[in-house]
């Protein structure tokens, strides 16, 4: 096993964290290559001090900045959609609301209903028509009988007629 | 993901997100904003996020695009600190022969760490600093396994060949 060959299987042992188990053939070479272990430790050391280095926590003030653009953002911003529907739900409700008093308000009066004298002066006029027809058909059926009764009773009886102007 | 449970999400990751993001761009004040962007973020998309696992990889995968539009914006300004932390005539931090406190050795690795590329630097922290598994290095920085995988042995043997060059045993 060449040097970088055994320098690849330490670095794929480093990412498999499988360093404590390394193949016999890589510890063989170990054993006799200085510049290999020395590799292998400056790894081990690197990784150790990557893990540790200072890690800082994010500022209180940008931790408030993103609560502030985020859950203490203005309600109707901060729901979402459910924010988004409950906004067009109150802005309907408020134009239904706002078109129904417009209409209660500016609609005209519906014209005043016929007084009560026209009222009887109306009934009055309609009997009257209804009387003039009642009366033109009371007349109509009594000529209408004396024609026909005039055609079949017998001349004797036509001389009773109690009304001798009236002709058949 | 609810109200709660996005409450939950932000203390549990606010500190990764924020070390993840200063650990790319090594400014304290960009570090916070991206933090605090990030986890503004998870807010508005929260309807389509899952807390949990998927929420850290979520989390850390918008950090990283955070970190490295901040580093494109400012990448002249990233080359003058640079040259300015190899260069310094007025640096009187100790040498390397006297780096032996492990707070001198996180300095000098972070330094070693500054030197790496970007997506280099952001595989060697998701993996040996968060911990995260490699298919999930994967998906978030959109790599195969094998790419992954090569970049981060590289990646180390940079860091240890510039803390050696340093005369540091991390």
């Amino acid at each position: 096993m060449t040097c970088e060959e055994l320098r690849l299987h330490i670095h794929e042992a480093l990412d498999d964290g499988t360093m404590g188990a390394l193949p016999e053939l890589v510890g063989s070479h170990l054993a006799t290559c200085e510049a290999c272990r020395e590799f292998k430790d400056d790894l081990e050391s690197l990784s150790r001090a990557l893990c540790a280095l200072p890690r800082l926590p994010l500022p209180e003030d940008a931790l408030d900045a993103v609560w502030r653009e985020t859950i203490r953002a203005r309600p109707g911003a901060s729901g979402g959609r459910a924010g988004f529907w409950r906004l067009a739900a109150a802005a309907s409700f408020v134009t239904v609301l706002s078109t129904a008093t417009l209409y209660l308000v500016f609609t005209p009066a519906p014209p005043p209903g016929p007084s009560a004298v026209e009222l009887a002066r109306a009934s009055a006029q309609a009997e009257m028509v209804f009387g003039y027809t009642a009366r033109a058909l009371a007349a109509t059926r009594t000529a209408t009988t004396d024609r026909v009764l005039a055609s079949r009773v017998s001349p004797a009886v036509r001389g009773a007629n109690p009304h001798p102007s009236r002709r058949p | 993901m609810t109200t709660n449970e996005f409450e939950a999400a932000v203390m549990e990751h606010k500190d990764r997100v924020h070390n993840y993001a200063r650990g790319i761009l090594r400014d304290p004040e960009d570090a916070k904003d991206v933090a605090q962007e990030c986890l503004i973020r998870l807010w508005r998309h929260r309807e389509r996020i899952e807390a949990g696992i998927r929420c850290r990889s979520w989390l850390l995968r918008s950090a990283h695009n955070l970190c490295i539009d901040r580093l494109r914006r400012r990448s002249t300004h990233l080359e003058a600190v640079r040259d300015d932390d190899a260069a310094d005539p007025t640096d009187t931090r100790p040498g390397p022969e006297r780096l032996t406190s492990s707070a001198e050795v996180a300095g000098r690795l972070e330094r070693a760490l500054l030197d790496l590329d970007p997506r280099d630097r952001a595989i060697v922290l998701l993996r040996e600093v968060e911990g995260l598994a490699y298919e999930e290095i994967a998906e978030l920085l959109d790599l195969k396994l094998g790419t992954l995988k090569a970049t981060l042995h590289r990646a180390r043997e940079k860091l240890r060949q510039a803390l050696a060059a340093a005369e540091v045993t991390p």
